[in-house]
Protein backbone atom coordinates (compact mmCIF):
# COMPACT_ATOMS: atom_id res chain seq x y z
CA UNK A 1 0.00 0.00 0.00
CA UNK A 2 2.67 2.54 1.11
CA UNK A 3 4.99 1.35 -1.65
CA UNK A 4 2.28 1.83 -4.28
CA UNK A 5 1.67 5.40 -3.03
CA UNK A 6 5.38 6.24 -3.01
CA UNK A 7 5.88 5.00 -6.57
CA UNK A 8 2.50 6.05 -7.98
CA UNK A 9 2.75 7.74 -11.42
CA UNK A 10 -0.51 9.62 -10.66
CA UNK A 11 1.01 11.29 -7.58
CA UNK A 12 4.17 11.94 -9.61
CA UNK A 13 2.15 13.79 -12.27
CA UNK A 14 0.26 15.76 -9.58
CA UNK A 15 3.53 16.64 -7.86
CA UNK A 16 4.97 17.95 -11.13
CA UNK A 17 2.07 20.35 -11.72
CA UNK A 18 2.46 23.76 -10.07
CA UNK A 19 -1.28 24.51 -9.93
CA UNK A 20 -1.94 21.20 -8.13
CA UNK A 21 0.98 21.77 -5.76
CA UNK A 22 -0.30 25.23 -4.83
CA UNK A 23 -3.90 24.00 -4.44
CA UNK A 24 -2.95 21.13 -2.14
CA UNK A 25 -0.49 23.19 -0.08
CA UNK A 26 -2.98 26.02 0.42
CA UNK A 27 -5.70 23.54 1.46
CA UNK A 28 -3.31 21.98 3.97
CA UNK A 29 -2.39 25.43 5.30
CA UNK A 30 -6.12 26.18 5.66
CA UNK A 31 -6.39 23.14 7.94
CA UNK A 32 -3.00 23.17 9.69
CA UNK A 33 -2.60 26.81 10.68
CA UNK A 34 -6.07 27.30 12.26
CA UNK A 35 -5.66 23.88 13.89
CA UNK A 36 -2.43 24.91 15.60
CA UNK A 37 -4.01 28.19 16.73
CA UNK A 38 -6.93 26.26 18.26
CA UNK A 39 -4.69 23.89 20.24
CA UNK A 40 -2.53 26.70 21.64
CA UNK A 41 -3.17 26.72 25.39
CA UNK A 42 -1.75 30.20 25.97
CA UNK A 43 -4.50 32.01 24.06
CA UNK A 44 -7.98 32.62 25.41
CA UNK A 45 -10.87 30.98 23.57
CA UNK A 46 -12.24 34.18 21.96
CA UNK A 47 -8.89 35.13 20.46
CA UNK A 48 -8.35 31.54 19.29
CA UNK A 49 -11.71 31.46 17.49
CA UNK A 50 -11.07 34.84 15.89
CA UNK A 51 -7.52 34.09 14.75
CA UNK A 52 -8.33 30.58 13.52
CA UNK A 53 -11.38 31.72 11.53
CA UNK A 54 -9.44 34.66 10.10
CA UNK A 55 -6.58 32.41 9.00
CA UNK A 56 -9.00 29.87 7.51
CA UNK A 57 -10.86 32.55 5.53
CA UNK A 58 -7.55 34.05 4.38
CA UNK A 59 -6.31 30.72 3.04
CA UNK A 60 -9.66 30.15 1.27
CA UNK A 61 -9.30 33.57 -0.37
CA UNK A 62 -5.77 32.65 -1.44
CA UNK A 63 -7.01 29.41 -2.96
CA UNK A 64 -9.85 31.08 -4.83
CA UNK A 65 -7.77 34.00 -6.10
CA UNK A 66 -4.74 32.04 -7.26
CA UNK A 67 -6.40 28.94 -8.70
CA UNK A 68 -9.59 30.59 -9.90
CA UNK A 69 -8.15 33.60 -11.64
CA UNK A 70 -4.43 34.28 -11.61
CA UNK A 71 -2.88 30.91 -12.54
CA UNK A 72 -5.25 30.26 -15.50
CA UNK A 73 -4.59 33.77 -16.87
CA UNK A 74 -0.82 33.39 -16.54
CA UNK A 75 -0.96 29.88 -18.02
CA UNK A 76 -2.87 31.12 -21.05
CA UNK A 77 -0.45 33.96 -21.60
CA UNK A 78 2.65 31.81 -21.15
CA UNK A 79 3.13 30.91 -24.82
CA UNK A 80 2.53 34.50 -25.91
CA UNK A 81 5.32 35.68 -23.61
CA UNK A 82 7.57 32.81 -24.71
CA UNK A 83 7.10 33.67 -28.41
CA UNK A 84 8.44 37.16 -27.68
CA UNK A 85 11.35 35.97 -25.53
CA UNK A 86 12.43 32.97 -27.64
CA UNK A 87 11.74 33.91 -31.25
CA UNK A 88 13.51 30.92 -32.79
CA UNK A 89 11.87 28.18 -30.74
CA UNK A 90 9.70 25.96 -32.95
CA UNK A 91 7.50 24.73 -30.11
CA UNK A 92 6.17 28.22 -29.35
CA UNK A 93 5.51 28.87 -33.05
CA UNK A 94 3.81 25.53 -33.66
CA UNK A 95 1.43 25.81 -30.70
CA UNK A 96 -0.46 29.04 -30.14
CA UNK A 97 -1.83 28.08 -26.69
CA UNK A 98 -0.42 26.08 -23.80
CA UNK A 99 -3.56 23.90 -23.80
CA UNK A 100 -2.82 22.79 -27.39
CA UNK A 101 0.70 21.83 -26.32
CA UNK A 102 -0.55 19.93 -23.25
CA UNK A 103 -2.89 17.88 -25.48
CA UNK A 104 0.00 17.21 -27.86
CA UNK A 105 2.31 16.13 -25.00
CA UNK A 106 -0.11 13.41 -23.89
CA UNK A 107 -0.22 11.80 -27.35
CA UNK A 108 1.76 8.70 -28.35
CA UNK A 109 4.85 9.08 -30.56
CA UNK A 110 2.97 8.19 -33.79
CA UNK A 111 0.06 10.49 -32.96
CA UNK A 112 2.52 13.31 -32.26
CA UNK A 113 4.01 12.92 -35.75
CA UNK A 114 0.49 12.95 -37.27
CA UNK A 115 -0.47 16.05 -35.29
CA UNK A 116 2.74 17.80 -36.31
CA UNK A 117 2.03 17.02 -39.98
CA UNK A 118 -1.41 18.58 -39.58
CA UNK A 119 0.15 21.71 -38.09
CA UNK A 120 2.73 21.85 -40.90
CA UNK A 121 0.00 21.59 -43.55
CA UNK A 122 -2.16 24.24 -41.88
CA UNK A 123 0.59 26.79 -41.31
CA UNK A 124 2.93 26.00 -44.19
CA UNK A 125 5.86 25.11 -41.92
CA UNK A 126 8.18 22.13 -41.85
CA UNK A 127 8.65 21.16 -38.21
CA UNK A 128 9.94 17.75 -37.19
CA UNK A 129 9.44 16.05 -33.85
CA UNK A 130 13.07 16.73 -32.83
CA UNK A 131 12.49 20.49 -33.30
CA UNK A 132 9.79 20.51 -30.61
CA UNK A 133 11.49 21.16 -27.29
CA UNK A 134 8.85 19.71 -24.96
CA UNK A 135 10.85 20.23 -21.75
CA UNK A 136 11.27 23.91 -22.50
CA UNK A 137 7.57 24.40 -23.24
CA UNK A 138 6.61 22.56 -20.08
CA UNK A 139 9.12 24.59 -18.11
CA UNK A 140 7.60 27.78 -19.49
CA UNK A 141 4.10 26.70 -18.40
CA UNK A 142 5.29 25.81 -14.89
CA UNK A 143 7.36 28.98 -14.47
CA UNK A 144 4.41 31.16 -15.46
CA UNK A 145 2.20 29.17 -13.07
CA UNK A 146 4.71 29.84 -10.26
CA UNK A 147 4.73 33.55 -11.18
CA UNK A 148 0.91 33.54 -11.20
CA UNK A 149 0.79 31.82 -7.81
CA UNK A 150 3.18 34.39 -6.35
CA UNK A 151 1.07 37.18 -7.79
CA UNK A 152 -2.13 35.65 -6.42
CA UNK A 153 -0.97 34.42 -3.03
CA UNK A 154 1.48 37.14 -2.04
CA UNK A 155 0.22 40.32 -3.67
CA UNK A 156 -3.49 40.08 -4.53
CA UNK A 157 -4.83 37.87 -1.72
CA UNK A 158 -3.77 40.13 1.19
CA UNK A 159 -5.34 43.10 -0.60
CA UNK A 160 -8.56 41.29 -1.50
CA UNK A 161 -8.99 39.47 1.81
CA UNK A 162 -8.64 42.58 4.02
CA UNK A 163 -12.01 44.22 3.20
CA UNK A 164 -13.70 40.83 2.78
CA UNK A 165 -12.69 38.98 5.98
CA UNK A 166 -13.68 41.59 8.59
CA UNK A 167 -17.36 41.83 7.52
CA UNK A 168 -17.59 38.03 7.26
CA UNK A 169 -16.19 37.64 10.79
CA UNK A 170 -18.65 40.25 12.05
CA UNK A 171 -21.55 38.42 10.38
CA UNK A 172 -20.42 35.18 11.99
CA UNK A 173 -20.45 36.95 15.35
CA UNK A 174 -16.71 36.50 15.86
CA UNK A 175 -14.87 39.65 16.74
CA UNK A 176 -11.39 40.38 18.05
CA UNK A 177 -11.47 39.69 21.78
CA UNK A 178 -9.17 42.67 22.34
CA UNK A 179 -12.05 45.10 22.02
CA UNK A 180 -14.54 43.04 23.94
CA UNK A 181 -15.41 43.91 27.52
CA UNK A 182 -15.04 40.34 28.83
CA UNK A 183 -11.43 40.27 27.63
CA UNK A 184 -10.61 43.54 29.33
CA UNK A 185 -12.10 42.33 32.59
CA UNK A 186 -9.63 40.66 34.94
CA UNK A 187 -9.49 36.87 34.99
CA UNK A 188 -9.56 35.96 38.68
CA UNK A 189 -7.96 32.51 38.42
CA UNK A 190 -4.95 33.75 36.43
CA UNK A 191 -4.48 36.99 38.29
CA UNK A 192 -4.38 35.34 41.69
CA UNK A 193 -1.45 33.21 40.54
CA UNK A 194 0.51 35.94 38.71
CA UNK A 195 1.83 38.19 41.49
CA UNK A 196 3.61 35.37 43.29
CA UNK A 197 6.41 33.23 41.92
CA UNK A 198 6.18 29.44 42.00
CA UNK A 199 8.39 28.96 45.01
CA UNK A 200 6.76 31.74 47.05
CA UNK A 201 5.05 30.64 50.22
CA UNK A 202 2.82 33.24 51.76
CA UNK A 203 3.67 33.90 55.32
CA UNK A 204 0.30 34.27 56.94
CA UNK A 205 1.54 33.45 60.43
CA UNK A 206 3.06 36.87 60.99
CA UNK B 1 27.67 36.40 -27.29
CA UNK B 2 25.92 39.56 -26.06
CA UNK B 3 24.47 40.03 -22.57
CA UNK B 4 20.89 39.55 -23.77
CA UNK B 5 21.77 36.34 -25.59
CA UNK B 6 23.57 35.01 -22.51
CA UNK B 7 20.51 35.81 -20.41
CA UNK B 8 18.21 34.09 -22.91
CA UNK B 9 20.50 31.03 -22.97
CA UNK B 10 20.49 30.82 -19.16
CA UNK B 11 16.71 31.30 -19.04
CA UNK B 12 16.38 28.47 -21.57
CA UNK B 13 18.49 26.18 -19.38
CA UNK B 14 16.33 27.01 -16.34
CA UNK B 15 13.11 26.35 -18.28
CA UNK B 16 14.40 23.01 -19.58
CA UNK B 17 15.49 22.00 -16.08
CA UNK B 18 12.08 22.87 -14.59
CA UNK B 19 10.32 21.21 -17.53
CA UNK B 20 12.24 17.98 -16.91
CA UNK B 21 11.64 17.95 -13.17
CA UNK B 22 9.43 20.57 -11.54
CA UNK B 23 10.36 19.91 -7.92
CA UNK B 24 7.58 20.79 -5.44
CA UNK B 25 10.03 22.80 -3.31
CA UNK B 26 10.61 25.33 -6.13
CA UNK B 27 7.08 26.73 -6.09
CA UNK B 28 6.67 26.55 -2.32
CA UNK B 29 9.97 28.27 -1.54
CA UNK B 30 9.33 30.96 -4.15
CA UNK B 31 5.85 31.65 -2.75
CA UNK B 32 7.13 31.69 0.86
CA UNK B 33 9.92 34.12 -0.08
CA UNK B 34 7.47 36.41 -1.88
CA UNK B 35 5.06 36.18 1.08
CA UNK B 36 7.90 37.25 3.36
CA UNK B 37 8.27 40.46 1.36
CA UNK B 38 4.75 41.37 0.29
CA UNK B 39 2.59 40.25 3.24
CA UNK B 40 4.42 42.43 5.80
CA UNK B 41 4.23 45.34 3.35
CA UNK B 42 0.50 44.75 3.01
CA UNK B 43 0.10 44.69 6.81
CA UNK B 44 2.03 47.94 7.15
CA UNK B 45 -0.26 49.66 4.65
CA UNK B 46 -3.44 48.64 6.50
CA UNK B 47 -5.09 51.98 7.35
CA UNK B 48 -7.58 50.55 9.87
CA UNK B 49 -4.99 48.98 12.19
CA UNK B 50 -3.11 50.86 14.93
CA UNK B 51 0.58 51.60 14.17
CA UNK B 52 1.88 49.25 16.88
CA UNK B 53 -0.44 46.44 15.75
CA UNK B 54 0.68 46.92 12.15
CA UNK B 55 4.35 46.64 13.07
CA UNK B 56 3.74 43.56 15.20
CA UNK B 57 1.62 41.85 12.51
CA UNK B 58 4.26 42.62 9.87
CA UNK B 59 7.03 41.22 12.06
CA UNK B 60 5.05 38.06 12.74
CA UNK B 61 4.35 37.52 9.04
CA UNK B 62 7.99 38.10 8.16
CA UNK B 63 9.13 35.66 10.86
CA UNK B 64 6.61 33.02 9.71
CA UNK B 65 7.95 33.09 6.17
CA UNK B 66 11.54 33.14 7.43
CA UNK B 67 10.74 29.86 9.15
CA UNK B 68 8.78 28.51 6.14
CA UNK B 69 11.53 28.84 3.47
CA UNK B 70 14.19 26.63 5.13
CA UNK B 71 11.53 24.26 6.49
CA UNK B 72 10.13 23.57 3.01
CA UNK B 73 13.65 22.96 1.74
CA UNK B 74 14.66 20.71 4.66
CA UNK B 75 11.44 18.64 4.70
CA UNK B 76 11.30 18.30 0.90
CA UNK B 77 14.96 17.43 0.39
CA UNK B 78 15.09 15.16 3.44
CA UNK B 79 12.04 13.20 2.28
CA UNK B 80 13.45 12.96 -1.28
CA UNK B 81 16.75 11.52 0.00
CA UNK B 82 14.80 9.02 2.09
CA UNK B 83 12.70 8.06 -0.97
CA UNK B 84 15.73 7.47 -3.17
CA UNK B 85 17.40 5.40 -0.42
CA UNK B 86 14.30 3.21 -0.08
CA UNK B 87 14.42 2.33 -3.79
CA UNK B 88 18.16 2.50 -4.45
CA UNK B 89 18.15 -0.96 -6.07
CA UNK B 90 15.25 -0.15 -8.41
CA UNK B 91 16.22 2.70 -10.79
CA UNK B 92 12.77 2.73 -12.45
CA UNK B 93 10.98 3.43 -9.16
CA UNK B 94 13.74 5.54 -7.62
CA UNK B 95 12.86 8.76 -9.48
CA UNK B 96 9.13 8.29 -8.81
CA UNK B 97 9.75 7.69 -5.10
CA UNK B 98 12.12 10.66 -4.90
CA UNK B 99 9.60 13.13 -6.36
CA UNK B 100 6.59 11.68 -4.52
CA UNK B 101 8.42 11.71 -1.19
CA UNK B 102 9.53 15.28 -1.77
CA UNK B 103 5.90 16.25 -2.41
CA UNK B 104 4.77 14.42 0.75
CA UNK B 105 7.56 16.11 2.72
CA UNK B 106 6.43 19.53 1.53
CA UNK B 107 2.81 18.64 2.40
CA UNK B 108 3.82 17.61 5.94
CA UNK B 109 5.80 20.84 6.27
CA UNK B 110 2.77 22.93 5.26
CA UNK B 111 0.32 20.97 7.41
CA UNK B 112 2.24 20.51 10.66
CA UNK B 113 5.95 21.37 10.76
CA UNK B 114 5.75 25.06 9.84
CA UNK B 115 2.74 25.87 12.11
CA UNK B 116 4.42 23.97 14.98
CA UNK B 117 7.82 25.65 14.52
CA UNK B 118 6.15 29.05 14.09
CA UNK B 119 4.10 28.54 17.24
CA UNK B 120 7.31 28.03 19.23
CA UNK B 121 9.21 30.79 17.43
CA UNK B 122 6.38 33.28 17.95
CA UNK B 123 6.33 32.54 21.68
CA UNK B 124 10.03 33.46 21.81
CA UNK B 125 9.30 36.61 19.80
CA UNK B 126 6.42 37.52 22.12
CA UNK B 127 8.63 37.06 25.18
CA UNK B 128 11.34 39.18 23.57
CA UNK B 129 8.80 41.93 22.84
CA UNK B 130 7.22 41.61 26.29
CA UNK B 131 3.83 40.60 24.88
CA UNK B 132 3.76 37.18 26.52
CA UNK B 133 3.43 36.54 30.26
CA UNK B 134 6.50 34.48 31.13
CA UNK B 135 5.06 33.33 34.45
CA UNK B 136 1.60 32.40 33.13
CA UNK B 137 2.54 28.72 33.11
CA UNK B 138 4.10 28.65 36.54
CA UNK B 139 2.19 26.68 39.16
CA UNK B 140 0.01 28.54 41.63
CA UNK B 141 1.66 29.81 44.78
CA UNK B 142 1.69 27.45 47.75
CA UNK B 143 -0.50 28.93 50.40
CA UNK B 144 -0.28 27.90 54.00
CA UNK B 145 -3.91 27.17 54.80
CA UNK B 146 -3.33 25.21 58.02
CA UNK B 147 -2.03 28.01 60.26
CA UNK B 148 -4.24 30.47 62.01
CA UNK B 149 -5.14 33.44 59.87
CA UNK B 150 -4.21 36.91 61.13
CA UNK B 151 -6.82 39.51 61.81
CA UNK B 152 -7.80 41.43 58.71
CA UNK B 153 -7.68 45.20 58.70
CA UNK B 154 -11.00 45.92 56.95
CA UNK B 155 -11.47 49.02 54.82
CA UNK B 156 -13.01 51.75 56.84
CA UNK B 157 -14.88 54.59 55.17
CA UNK B 158 -14.34 56.87 58.14
CA UNK B 159 -10.54 56.80 58.30
CA UNK B 160 -10.09 56.01 54.54
CA UNK B 161 -7.45 53.40 55.40
CA UNK B 162 -6.06 50.93 52.86
CA UNK B 163 -6.98 47.37 53.98
CA UNK B 164 -4.15 45.09 55.20
CA UNK B 165 -3.75 41.32 55.42
CA UNK B 166 -0.97 40.65 57.93
CA UNK B 167 1.95 42.76 56.68
CA UNK B 168 0.59 42.87 53.10
CA UNK B 169 -1.26 45.95 51.87
CA UNK B 170 -4.21 44.94 49.69
CA UNK B 171 -4.37 47.22 46.67
CA UNK B 172 -7.25 47.01 44.25
CA UNK B 173 -5.92 44.79 41.43
CA UNK B 174 -9.01 45.34 39.25
CA UNK B 175 -7.51 48.57 37.96
CA UNK B 176 -5.00 46.59 35.88
CA UNK B 177 -6.47 45.48 32.57
CA UNK B 178 -5.55 42.06 31.25
CA UNK B 179 -3.70 42.70 28.01
CA UNK B 180 -2.79 39.09 27.01
CA UNK B 181 -3.64 37.27 23.80
CA UNK B 182 -2.47 36.76 20.25
CA UNK B 183 -2.38 39.77 17.99
CA UNK B 184 -2.38 39.12 14.29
Amino acid sequence: MISSILTSPTIYNLAQNTATQVGIETSLKAVGRPGFILIDKDIDSNTKKYSATKEFLYQLTCLAVSLGAVVPIFKKGSFGIARKLFKDEAVFKAFKKSDDFNKFRKLSQDDKIKKLNEINQASGTNYELKDINEDMARGMIEVTSIAGSIMGLSILSPLISRPFIRPVLKKLGISGSKDEPQKAAPQPAKQSAQPQKADTKLDVKA
Amino acid sequence: MSGTQKLAENAKKVLISIGKNNKPIYAMMAIAAANGIFKPLSSLTDKKAKPEEKKYAALREFMTECVAVPTYWACGTGAAVLGSKLYKDNPAKKELARTNMMFLGVCVAALAVIPAVCSGAMRVLDIALGKHKKDSKEPAAQIDVTSKAPEMNVYNKDNNAVPKFGNTTLYNMNTFANRGGLKI
